[in-house]
């Protein structure tokens, strides 16, 4: 009789089984929210504009006494939006033209952080100088070139 | 059986409509018609190392029902300037993260996203324009 009574319960779970489904899901079904996803609507778009680095100010130059060292300063470079640069490249060219370099004894190698360097170990000739501000990888236009600075060959005094 | 228990994983998906107080279902407007407007303030003068504050408005045209926002979402699609992509290694977007936004019947809520360009922006970004999408995820309360 009990085996007959497991037996037919199952079968009754069985049979109930997807109308409880139904029933939990009938439920559910009946609250109160709806759901939808907004997608891009006409107007839910917008734009955001990188700066762009400005010009760099043409450096002023100077020998200084020691002879064959070149003070530079020059003008703070902002970008677009008037944000100050975090960075200058110095560059000497010949003032005949030719190809730029910078001694590497100095201050003015390699990104300046300031307004002004000293480059020394200069070698003898006319040189011209240029600024280029940058901000990380970004760099604006190179300046117009200085003034010339002319210098001389070094002199070896030998005492006797 | 199965169809029953496919049903509920079916419905979100669908059910563009809202239970009435009769008990049927009325339609609320689609995809193509979203009831939450999203517009932003323009962002501008980014660079490298530099974040910036996208504040976004999202309008509920709903003046029946509440909407709750459960996600906003901000993806840049587009730049520009060739050779500058619309990536995170040129633009990253830190992603709102907050509490669910709940909107009374026609007004509006902001939230804020953070725009920022890594030292790894490319050259090629400068003075490029991003265009970005905004795209939300809502639920409206349907009056009972």
């Amino acid at each position: 009789m009990a085996r007959f009574l497991g037996v037919a319960l199952r079968a009754a779970a069985r049979r109930l089984t997807p109308v409880v489904v139904a029933t939990i899901l009938a439920g559910s079904a009946a609250t109160a929210w709806a759901f939808w996803t907004t997608s891009s609507a006409s107007g839910s778009s917008g734009a955001a504009t990188a700066a762009t680095v400005n010009q760099g100010a043409t450096p002023s130059v100077t020998l200084t006494s020691i002879g064959r060292e070149v003070s530079l300063s020059w003008g703070a470079s902002t970008l677009s939006n008037g944000t100050a640069v975090t960075g200058y490249l110095v560059k000497r060219y010949p003032a005949g033209g030719g190809v730029a370099t910078i001694s590497p004894i100095g201050t003015c190698s390699g990104t300046v952080a300031s307004l002004s360097c000293v480059e020394d170990d200069v070698p003898p000739g006319n040189w011209k100088y240029t600024i280029t501000p940058s901000v990380g990888s970004w760099k604006g236009s190179e300046s117009l070139l200085s003034g010339i600075v002319s210098v001389g060959a070094a002199k070896y005094t030998t005492a006797l | 059986m199965l169809a029953l228990l496919a049903l509920p994983l079916t419905l979100p998906a669908a059910a563009f409509g809202e239970t009435t107080g009769a008990g049927g279902w009325q339609l609320v407007p689609s995809r193509t018609s979203p009831l939450v407007r999203i517009t932003g303030n323009r962002v501008s003068g980014l660079y490298p190392s530099v974040s910036k504050e996208l504040i976004l408005t999202l309008k509920s045209s709903d003046h029946r029902h509440s909407i709750v926002v459960r996600r906003v979402r901000v993806r840049d699609i587009a730049t520009t300037n060739r050779g500058c992509t619309p990536t995170r290694r040129n633009l990253a977007i830190r992603q709102y993260k907050g509490a669910h936004i709940r909107i009374p019947p026609g007004q509006a809520r902001s939230v804020t996203v953070l725009l920022f360009m890594p030292n790894t922006v490319s050259v090629a970004c400068e003075r490029a324009m991003f265009r970005l999408r905004y795209a939300a995820q809502a639920r409206i309360k349907a009056s009972r």
